[in-house]
């Protein structure tokens, strides 16, 4: 998968007067390759991964840019291209699992549904047989899908939404916050199917999430993404190392962990500006080490030496270390 | 009271939903708890394991289906006198409330009156306290509100011009202006953003340092409680199963569920798969006999099926678990 400049632009207020506002600005990058990955994008409330993701599933239309899947460019698909092809490439796992299933319905007949008509699956006894094997994959009997949704806990119905996504063995899954509603003592056992879903049947993984525990926990690579952009973008475990754009070690050290404290106060912007129209960094009004160059010009997203490509007035192409 | 230092005390408390059809909640169960002068206390927790229930039975916002069975909840107020909540009348439970006992419940930066300036909602908590001053209050309430950072500017605004941070702050401020002994903040961060949720953290204790203010603070969060409490109650199943000073809980979790909550937080830097518990809590209806923690418990014994675990008192932790029998 590749996307390129992907933005999408909101308007807002009148026709005449009315504000546009850049939800998704310029997103590039390239998922997939060789190996599979979970490629995780972190960000605060508001900050444009759902929108991101939404125009990735087809449910909304970028303003401008492309996505390239399996060397097919989305935008111009056909209309049953994308009612029939595009389902059987991605899926998606979304935040409230109950919002997945008809409430009125048994799991079961949902899922072999999904088998017959987005898998396109004629045989019976076949299809019977890919839920069933999803099911195992979500570690879940048949008896648990023989219930209706609201006989079941949050857990299961979102291992069940899990087993849905993957009945038409996609190449790409795309999960927006799908461990946010569950219970802590839960939310491993569903991101370690993701991880084994990774490895056993080769699927892709866009994990979207505000929660940087999680995200460092299974992410091969993270995208942290702050008012429509990235921020710093490249492999997890060099991101939470040594974290280089000002906002990801904002992120980082503002973390509740349980095997540490915060030491020191944090400077927190006070109300929300429309920083989203400003012409310099989006993040210059609350960034610590903030300079002239922030406030009137947009950083480019620069590749370091370590590989980590970063979007920060503080850090140039050759060195990519701290300019002062 | 049975400790000189406690300003609250809950003893015995049980509340149970009725919900009809003789399907009993039973949400709370003989629950023993209390809070030191200047503490802030965790309440910690999954979803449905009767945190907010016990709250609202602290706060006696008990209203059918739910009834408190049995047990008292006592306060200390200014002058050392000690009140049964129970046994009071409306009246002076309403002279009580944000004065003595305050309570902030989920979600209450939503709610906060969309059409009305902050400052009037300051204004309404001095109402219910009879006659009062404008200009007098005004001077107060800036007077707060800068020695707790925040802007004098925020009372001119109405709630949606306020970030969510800003909100959940001033829903603070407003509950602490009356300077009450004791605050109840029911999942104060969990609607926010990190960057913002440190900054909650942070007025709590300047509040509790400032105003020797004590807090419960509720929390499904392991992470938000090691950063802010100085105790912990972790709550399974209507049943408070274990209470500990907060470094001991994490450095050395007794109690399995601890345990296995604690473990269920990825560290970073870490790289050790983590399995989370298995299995699911029960239903309160219908709860399993003897401890309610057997069936996902990796440590159970024949005896855990059978016989509920009484306390063991072990230092200063109090852990209800049959591993901790003659130790």
């Amino acid at each position: 998968m590749r996307v390129r400049h992907l933005t999408k632009i909101f308007k807002t207020g009148g026709l005449l007067f009315g504000k546009k506002f850049r939800a998704v600005d310029d997103v590039s990058f390239n998922l997939g390759g060789d190996s599979s990955s979970i490629f995780t994008i972190v960000g605060e409330s508001g900050c444009g991964k759902t929108t991101l993701a939404r125009m990735i599933l087809g449910l909304i239309e970028p303003t401008s840019g492309s996505i390239e899947i399996l060397g097919r460019d989305v935008a111009r698909l056909s209309s049953k291209e994308r009612s029939h092809w595009l389902p059987k490439v991605i899926q998606p796992v979304f935040q409230n699992p109950f919002e997945a299933f008809n409430p009125l319905r048994k799991v079961y007949s949902y899922l072999l549904h999904t088998a017959t008509s987005v898998a396109g699956i004629e045989d019976k006894a076949e299809a019977v047989e890919r839920v069933n094997r999803a099911l195992e994959e979500v570690r879940l009997s048949p008896e648990v899908a023989m219930r209706s949704p609201y006989e079941l806990s949050g857990g299961q119905v979102q291992r069940l939404s899990i087993a849905r996504a993957i009945i038409p063995n996609p190449k790409l899954i795309i999960a927006d916050e799908p461990v946010s509603m569950i219970d802590a003592s839960l939310r491993m056992g569903i991101l370690n199917i993701f991880k084994q879903l990774k490895d056993e049947m080769d699927i892709n993984f866009i994990y979207i999430t505000h929660d940087l525990s999680t995200a460092y926990y299974i992410s091969d690579l993270i995208a942290v993404m702050y008012k429509g952009s990235f921020a710093e973008i490249g492999q997890a475990e060099a991101i939470f190392k040594e974290p280089l754009h000002p906002y990801t070690q904002l992120l980082i050290e503002s973390i509740p962990r349980v095997d540490r404290r915060w030491t020191g106060k944090i400077k927190v912007s006070v109300t929300e500006v429309e920083e989203y129209l400003l012409p310099g960094c989006k993040f210059a009004d609350r960034c610590p080490y903030v300079m002239e160059i922030c406030k009137k010009k947009a950083p480019p997203l620069i590749t370091t030496s370590g590989g980590v490509r970063v979007s920060c007035w503080l850090y140039n192409e050759e060195k990519g270390v701290a300019k002062h | 009271m049975s400790s000189e230092s406690s300003v609250l005390e809950c003893r015995n408390v049980t509340a149970h939903y009725d919900i009809g059809k003789g399907i009993r909640v039973r949400a709370v169960d003989d629950v023993e708890l209390s809070v030191k002068g200047r503490e802030i206390l965790g309440l910690a927790g999954e979803s449905g394991c009767g945190k907010t229930t016990l709250m609202r039975t602290i706060y006696r916002d008990v209203s059918p289906p739910l009834r408190v069975v049995s047990g008292s909840v006592t306060i200390r107020v200014k002058d050392g006198e000690e009140i049964d909540i129970y046994k009071l009348s409306d009246a002076e439970l309403r002279r009580i409330r944000a004065k003595v006992l305050s309570y902030i419940p989920q979600g209450s930066m939503s709610v906060m009156n969309p059409t009305s300036r902050v400052k009037h909602q300051f204004f309404e908590v001095f109402r219910k306290y009879g006659r009062f001053k404008k200009g007098e209050i005004l001077q107060q309430v800036k007077g707060r509100l800068q020695e707790l950072g925040l802007r004098e500017s925020i009372l001119e605004s109405y709630p949606h011009q306020l970030s969510g941070g800003m909100r959940q702050r001033t829903v603070i401020a407003l509950a602490t202006i009356m300077n009450p002994s004791v605050v109840l903040a029911d999942e104060p961060t969990s609607a926010l953003d990190v960057v913002y949720q440190r900054g909650v953290v942070e007025m709590i204790q300047n509040i509790r340092d400032m105003f020797g203010t004590s807090f419960i603070i509720v929390s499904h969060d392991m992470g938000l409680h090691n950063q802010i409490t100085d105790r912990i109650a972790i709550m399974y199943a209507g049943k408070i199963i274990e209470v500990g000073k907060t470094d001991g809980i994490f450095s050395d979790p007794l109690h399995p569920y601890t345990e296995g909550l604690i473990n269920s937080i990825p560290r970073i830097g870490g790289s050790k798969k983590l399995e989370g518990l298995s299995g699911l809590p029960p239903n309160l209806a219908n709860p399993p006999p003897g401890c309610r923690f057997h069936p996902r418990c990796p440590y159970r014994m024949e005896k855990c099926a059978i016989e509920e675990p009484p306390i063991f008192r072990i230092g200063d932790r109090v852990v209800s678990c049959w591993l901790l029998e003659g130790k």
